[in-house]
């Protein structure tokens, strides 16, 4: 991406206002397209108290053609006597919405890597994940350390990979991995909730 | 209803991604969020977002046009409660670097274009 005088942020976003006692995370839902990002989303909203998030909000281009993310914020439980707020986000998928990517992930706390279980898909998500790597580096981040979950979606359908063989190629072994099936909630929330514990960590250990 | 563009440096409606962050007195990040723009103009531009900052906030944008981000600090000048429920947060920079100004005005060009009033539930999405 080109860039206008405009000084490459780098770190992480997680910001606190001490006034209201609020501490904000962002959470971005990455992955290829029609991987299942905006499912996951819609799911935790429709499954979560209307007194613990907001609205789910999709903004598009002007004939809805693209769309540039979506967005839900979700507050839950207390951090050191502060009100932890997360920001979900998802990117858009396809492969020309580079810079949109890039500029959505911009100060991402912990990303959700939701891939997609079937066989055809196999190359599609390598590119995903290539893409976050790329994203991840040019925000001064060692994406081999960068908080990341990864959910195997769509496990449902006759051609989805084992996934030992996506945990294999995609999460080298040692990351949380969560099978799902987005469209009927499985594994939805307890993606959600390993990646919250993944952003918080920093902040336990602190303790 | 519409409006025929009459300023002296006129709006066109754009549909384009941009970031918003908003600093404390001490460097701290008070508000940050992501929003599309309704319209732009070589004078500010008018966002549409579910988290607004504050009228008079200074406020660092990053705006997407094409395969380039452009970096403007501006401040905020109004913010009105669309049909929606969503908010318009117009913003105005008094002065942005000439390389910014061009890209700008190239994505603005003549201006020759109408308007639809922002307010309206029809604009809206």
């Amino acid at each position: 991406m080109d860039r206008l005088s405009c000084p490459i942020q780098e770190g992480k976003t997680m910001f606190v206002n001490r006034k209201l006692r609020e501490i904000t995370f962002k959470i971005v839902y990455y992955g290829p397209p029609l991987g299942g990002k905006t499912t996951n989303l819609e799911y935790i909203h429709a499954h979560t108290s209307p007194k613990l998030r907001g609205e789910l909000v999709s903004l598009k281009t002007q004939e809805d053609r693209t769309l540039f993310f979506d967005y839900l914020q979700i507050e839950l439980g207390s951090i050191q006597g502060m009100k932890p707020k997360f920001n979900l986000y998802t990117v858009p998928g396809q492969v020309m919405y580079r810079s949109s990517r890039e500029l959505v992930m911009r100060g991402a706390d912990g990303v959700v890597l939701v891939l997609d279980s079937q066989r055809t898909r196999f190359h599609d998500n390598l590119d995903a994940l290539d893409s976050l790597r790329e994203n991840l580096r040019k925000m001064g981040q060692n994406p081999d350390r960068f908080p990341i979950v990864f959910q195997f979606n769509k496990r449902d359908l006759p051609s989805a990979l084992p996934s030992a063989i996506l945990r294999a190629q995609f999460a080298n072994g040692s990351r949380p991995c969560f099978e799902a099936v987005a469209i009927k909630g499985a594994g939805v929330l307890e993606t959600l909730k390993a990646i919250i514990q993944e952003v918080i960590r920093p902040l336990q250990q602190r303790r | 209803m519409t409006t025929t563009e009459r300023r002296a440096s006129p709006r066109v409606r754009r549909y384009h991604l941009v970031a918003f962050t908003h600093y404390d007195d001490e460097g701290g990040i008070q508000n940050q969020g992501l929003a599309r723009t309704l319209d732009l103009s070589c004078k500010g531009l008018l966002f549409e977002t579910t988290n607004p900052p504050d009228p008079r906030d200074r406020i660092i944008l990053e705006l997407q046009i094409g395969d380039e981000v452009l970096c403007l600090e501006g401040q905020v000048i109004h913010v009105e409660l669309l049909p929606n429920r969503h908010y318009s947060v117009g913003v105005s920079w008094p002065e942005i670097p000439a390389d910014i100004m061009a890209r700008i005005e190239r994505e603005v060009g003549d201006g020759s274009v109408v308007l639809p009033d922002p307010r309206r539930e029809d604009h809206v999405r």
